[in-house]
Formats: C-alpha cells, sequence, structure tokens
C-alpha cells in the first residue's frame, strides 16, 4: 500500500513537471509566433548585406546571436585546455592532500553564483585600469574570460567522471603490457572517454550561452552591432532578453525579447539535446 | 547507439521550433522603418572612432535613434549603448569606463566630485498609472501621498471600486523614482509593502495586468495598456510639461568626465541640436534646445 502511495506520488510530480514544461514552451512559442518571421533577425536589413557585416542591424537579433556565439566559443576555447587537464589530472595522478584541495576548489567554484563572477570580472577591469593597463575596459573578451572561469568546474568534473568510468581491468591491462603513465592516458584512457568529456564541452556551451550575470556586467550592452574585435562591447541574446523585456516601449518591442527567448531555448535545447544522446552512447558498453 | 525517447522527444521538439522559424522566415516581412528626419550630420565628417554610452534607461531610445542615423551615414564611427540606470552612467562615467553616462536626474554631490559634466537635453514628465478597466479618472496630489505612505488602501475611498489598492515602485536607484518622491510625495514615504519594479517597462507590464494596482512611469511610456489619471486636474502631458502646468517632471543629462572632446563632444552637440530633437519627441520626451 506505501509502496504504492509513493510510486503514485511520483507519477503525480512528474506530470506536474512535463506539464509546467510543456505550459512554459507552449506560452513561449505562442507568445512569440506574430514575431518568429525574418525581420525578427535582421529587421529590414537585406538578409545577406546583415550576415556579412556590410550594413548595420537595427532593432533586431542578429548581432545579439553573433554575440552569443563569439562569446560562448571563445570563453570554451578559453577555458577548454586547463578545464580538461584539471579534470585528467583529478582522474588520473595520485590522492594528496593537494589533488584533495584541488577537488574541494572544484566544487566551489561550480557553485559560485554567477552574478559574483561577474562582479569579479566588473572590479577586474577597475584594478586593471588604476595599476596596469588604463586602456581597459568592458569587452568581449572580459566576458569570456569570465564564462571561462565559470565553465572550468564543469569541464573538469566531466572529465574526471569519464576517466574514472574506464574499467578497471583495462587500466591493470595497461599495466601488463608495461605502458607508462602518459601512454595510458594517452593512448587508452582518453580515447575511451572522449564521448564524456565532449558532453561535458557541450554542456559548457549551453552553460556559457545561457548566462546572463556574468555578461550584463562586464560587456553585454543593448545595443553595439556586430563585435567589432575582442575589445569591443557586444550584443548578447539572454541580455537581449532581459534589457527588452524590461525596457520595452512598444509591443514589438516585447515581441523581440519573446522571440530572443525561444532562439535561445531553441539553441540550448539542441545542445542539451546532442549532450544527452552523446552521452548515453558513452555509457552504452563497447562492442570493439 | 541507444536513442531514448525523451531524447527523440526533445529533438523533435526543437526541430518543430525551428522549423517553425525557418518557414515563416521565408515569409520576409519589411517591418515600418523609422521615418527619420533628415539630420544635419555633417558635424561627424571625417570623424571616427567609437562612444560608449551607458546609465538611464529611459535615454537609450533616443540614443538608439540618433546612433543608427550617425553611423549608417558614418561607419567608422562605432557607438554602443547600454542601460543600467542614473546610478551606475554616473559612476561609470566617473570611473571612465563610458564616454557619456546617463542619468534621469541632477548629480549628486558625491558624484561631481568625480569631476562629472552635465549636459541637459530634454524634459520627461512622471505620471501615475493604473489599470485601464479602473472608473478613477483624477488624483490630488495628497491622494497620492496618502496612498504611497499606505493610509489610503481602498480604491472606494477614492471614488472607485470596492477593492484593494495595489502600490508599485521603482527601485532606489531610478531617476523615476527619485523625481516622483521629491516633485509628487514632497520627500513623502513610500510604504514598506509596495511591490518594486525594475524599469518603466515592467510597470507598465505590472500595471495592466493587476485591475487594483497604481504606480508611477515616464510620460514617453504611457500607451493604451495602462491609464494615467489626471493630477490635481491637469492632464499629464508633454504640452503641459513644457507650459510649467504639470509639476512632475525632471530633465534628462548626459553626463561627461570633464568637458567632453573629440567624437563624445560632437555627439553632444548633435543630441542637443535641432536636428535631433525629431529623436527626441519620437522618443516621447521634450527636447530641451528645440529652439536653437
Amino acid at each position: 500500500m506505501r509502496a504504492r502511495l509513493f510510486h503514485l506520488w511520483c507519477l503525480v510530480c512528474t506530470c506536474c513537471l512535463i506539464l509546467t514544461l510543456g505550459g512554459i514552451v507552449f506560452y513561449l512559442v505562442s507568445q512569440s509566433l506574430p514575431y518568429l518571421n525574418g525581420a525578427l533577425f535582421f529587421g529590414d536589413t537585406p538578409v545577406w548585406d546583415a550576415i556579412s557585416g556590410k550594413t548595420r542591424v537595427w532593432g533586431a537579433l542578429w548581432p545579439a546571436c553573433v554575440g552569443t556565439f563569439s562569446v560562448t566559443i571563445i570563453a570554451l576555447l578559453i577555458a577548454l585546455l586547463p578545464g580538461i587537464a584539471t579534470g585528467i589530472w583529478l582522474a588520473e595522478f595520485p590522492r594528496s592532500r593537494f589533488s584533495t584541495g584541488l577537488g574541494l576548489a572544484i566544487d566551489v567554484l561550480a557553485g559560485t553564483p554567477s552574478v559574483l563572477m561577474g562582479l569579479f570580472g566588473f572590479t577586474m577591469i577597475l584594478f586593471l585600469r588604476e595599476h596596469i593597463a588604463p586602456a581597459a575596459n568592458h569587452s568581449l573578451l572580459l566576458s569570456a574570460s569570465c564564462l571561462a572561469i565559470l565553465i572550468l568546474p564543469y569541464l573538469a568534473s566531466t572529465t574526471r567522471t569519464a576517466m574514472q568510468s574506464v574499467p578497471l581491468s583495462l587500466r591493470i591491462s595497461t599495466h601488463a603490457l608495461g605502458m607508462n603513465h602518459w601512454q595510458r592516458i594517452w593512448y587508452v584512457l582518453l580515447p575511451r572517454s572522449t564521448k564524456g568529456i565532449l558532453s561535458g564541452i557541450m554542456l559548457s556551451f549551453g552553460r556559457a550561452a545561457e548566462d546572463t550575470a556574468v555578461i550584463m556586467l562586464t560587456g553585454a550592452v543593448a545595443s553595439a552591432g556586430l563585435p567589432s574585435s575582442l575589445l569591443a562591447r557586444y550584443e548578447a541574446l539572454p541580455f537581449s532578453i532581459f534589457y527588452y523585456s524590461a525596457q520595452y516601449q512598444t509591443k514589438g518591442e516585447l515581441g523581440l525579447a519573446f522571440g530572443a527567448s525561444v532562439t535561445l531555448m531553441c539553441l540550448t535545447a539542441t545542445t542539451f539535446a546532442i549532450t544527452g544522446m552523446v552521452y548515453q552512447q558513452s555509457l552504452s558498453p563497447h562492442h570493439d | 547507439m541507444i536513442l531514448r525517447s525523451s531524447h527523440i522527444i526533445s529533438l523533435g521538439l526543437c526541430l518543430s521550433l525551428c522549423s517553425t522559424f525557418i518557414t515563416s522566415c521565408q515569409q520576409q516581412q519589411s517591418t515600418t522603418s523609422s521615418s527619420e528626419g533628415k539630420a544635419e550630420l555633417g558635424t561627424f565628417e571625417g570623424q571616427s572612432g567609437s562612444i560608449n554610452i551607458a546609465g538611464g534607461t529611459a535615454h537609450i531610445p533616443v540614443m538608439q535613434k540618433a546612433a543608427k542615423a550617425i553611423m549608417a551615414s558614418h561607419p567608422d564611427i562605432q557607438i554602443t549603448i547600454a542601460g543600467g540606470g542614473s546610478g551606475v552612467g554616473a559612476q561609470q562615467a566617473g570611473k571612465g569606463l563610458v564616454d557619456i553616462g546617463n542619468t534621469g536626474r541632477p548629480l549628486k554631490e558625491k558624484e561631481l566630485a568625480l569631476g562629472l559634466v552635465s549636459h541637459p537635453f530634454a524634459i520627461d514628465g512622471v505620471a501615475i498609472i493604473i489599470h485601464p478597466d479602473n472608473p478613477v479618472g483624477e488624483l490630488s496630489s495628497q491622494q497620492v501621498a496618502s496612498i504611497y505612505a499606505g493610509t489610503t488602501t481602498n480604491w472606494k475611498d477614492l471614488g472607485g471600486a470596492d477593492q484593494a489598492i495595489h502600490l508599485f515602485t521603482r527601485d532606489e536607484a531610478s531617476g523615476t523614482r527619485s523625481v516622483f518622491v521629491k516633485k509628487l510625495l514632497k520627500q513623502g514615504t513610500v510604504a514598506q509593502h509596495a511591490n518594486v519594479t525594475a524599469s518603466n517597462g515592467a510597470m507598465k507590464t505590472a500595471i495592466a495586468g493587476d485591475p487594483g494596482a497604481i504606480g508611477y512611469c515616464s510620460i514617453g511610456y504611457i500607451n493604451e495598456m495602462v491609464k494615467a489619471p489626471k493630477l490635481d486636474g491637469i492632464e499629464p502631458s508633454n504640452a503641459n510639461c513644457v507650459s510649467g502646468e504639470y509639476p512632475v517632471m525632471r530633465k534628462l543629462y548626459m553626463n561627461t568626465k570633464g568637458n567632453p572632446e573629440g567624437l563624445a563632444k560632437t555627439f553632444i552637440d548633435f543630441i542637443c541640436s535641432k536636428e535631433a530633437s525629431t529623436y527626441i519627441e519620437a522618443s516621447g520626451y521634450i527636447p530641451l534646445h528645440a529652439g536653437n
């Protein structure tokens, strides 16, 4: 009886979750439907002129899409090597006080609210301006660096998990073959955990793309056009949502906010779906 | 390869979203392009570089329209515009993070100490707004003060329906709030239980969705979503702000660290010129320098 009640309760909760998700998606899509067209992205600029950057796009989402993409990719490029290297260290090198401390540091970093990272970037620039580089300012590079710190723990912990899930028998075999530490990691463990690491990268991509607090304190602005250089300010989708939903003067501007929400949702849903598939694949038994 | 049904569903969901979007993309729709008046932009001739602007959110529409006109004819000039509020505008301009920091109020002593110079360019009225279905059409300043102090709590005391009054206000950094408290409440208190909204847009959405609500916003933001009752018998309108009849108004300022130079100076001169007054009017404000 008790077991059945518990089962029922779990089922009800699950249904509530699905209903909520469905409700949110339905609401966002229905609100943005009238605005989902070319004008949402390119305004009254001819599409090719906008994509090639010949003509600037006003009051539309194209610059924000490019900005989000750039800041996310740059953040990944910065965080990729340190993140994966930290993961390898945690998984493969002998447990010591240092590695325990490092693991703890990674966990703390993963739990840090993103607005703190933004604040860090903001004060960092003030410090740089006063002491080292007076010309330093809010920019794409600053945002990407702060986002990189934000996603670093995700990369490290997924890499660690992926490497630790390599079967013990395989590890013992590498010893039997007389492989050294480096050979074991490079020829056996890394290839075996590629998919796990890849899913970590995509998770980080989604995390970096949707974060608002960091970028609004470090360089995202309401109107900037396509990012012109690493040291320029830029537009980004999450910031567009924040800005237009709070500051709209016309219904069309509110429509922009809904359009940006749906675009961002599609972007992250696609990354998460691909991640999920890659992850499932990496968990399935290897037939080779 | 194991494909869980959940993944198929989530992938299907985003694919269908994408396809909706792509199909609708094809029906290219030309938006109403704003009919910008032929502005005199000759002063920007031969100049290049960037101007970074931040601060008061009420300023953004004006800055955007001007930036659009300038950058369309002078591609070497890059103008970025951010919000943040009056306080942020003054701080960032003072620290040199932006070239122009906008405020919707005069600078405070502390901000003046940063070496900021103010350039007023427009007048903006602040009006009480209520739900369009609310029958109340006129309020006196005393009534408003008493509502915001939390003394009057029901619309029936003001000639409306028997319904509780829901108070809405803006956060402390808001220039709109500071002019409202100073000029309308005469430095009176805002009750602790008032709901706080972050911007003119959010205020409007909140009021439009709550029949018992009362709030305030820029006259430039008022449209059919909300209703602006008369204050002491005076219609809150731009015309009445100009004539000085409607008292709850403020100036909008651009602020620079020291006297502006180069591109920033050209930009400020342009905003204060007669040519840019169309952008100011189109954003719902009254240009200060229209007579030039």
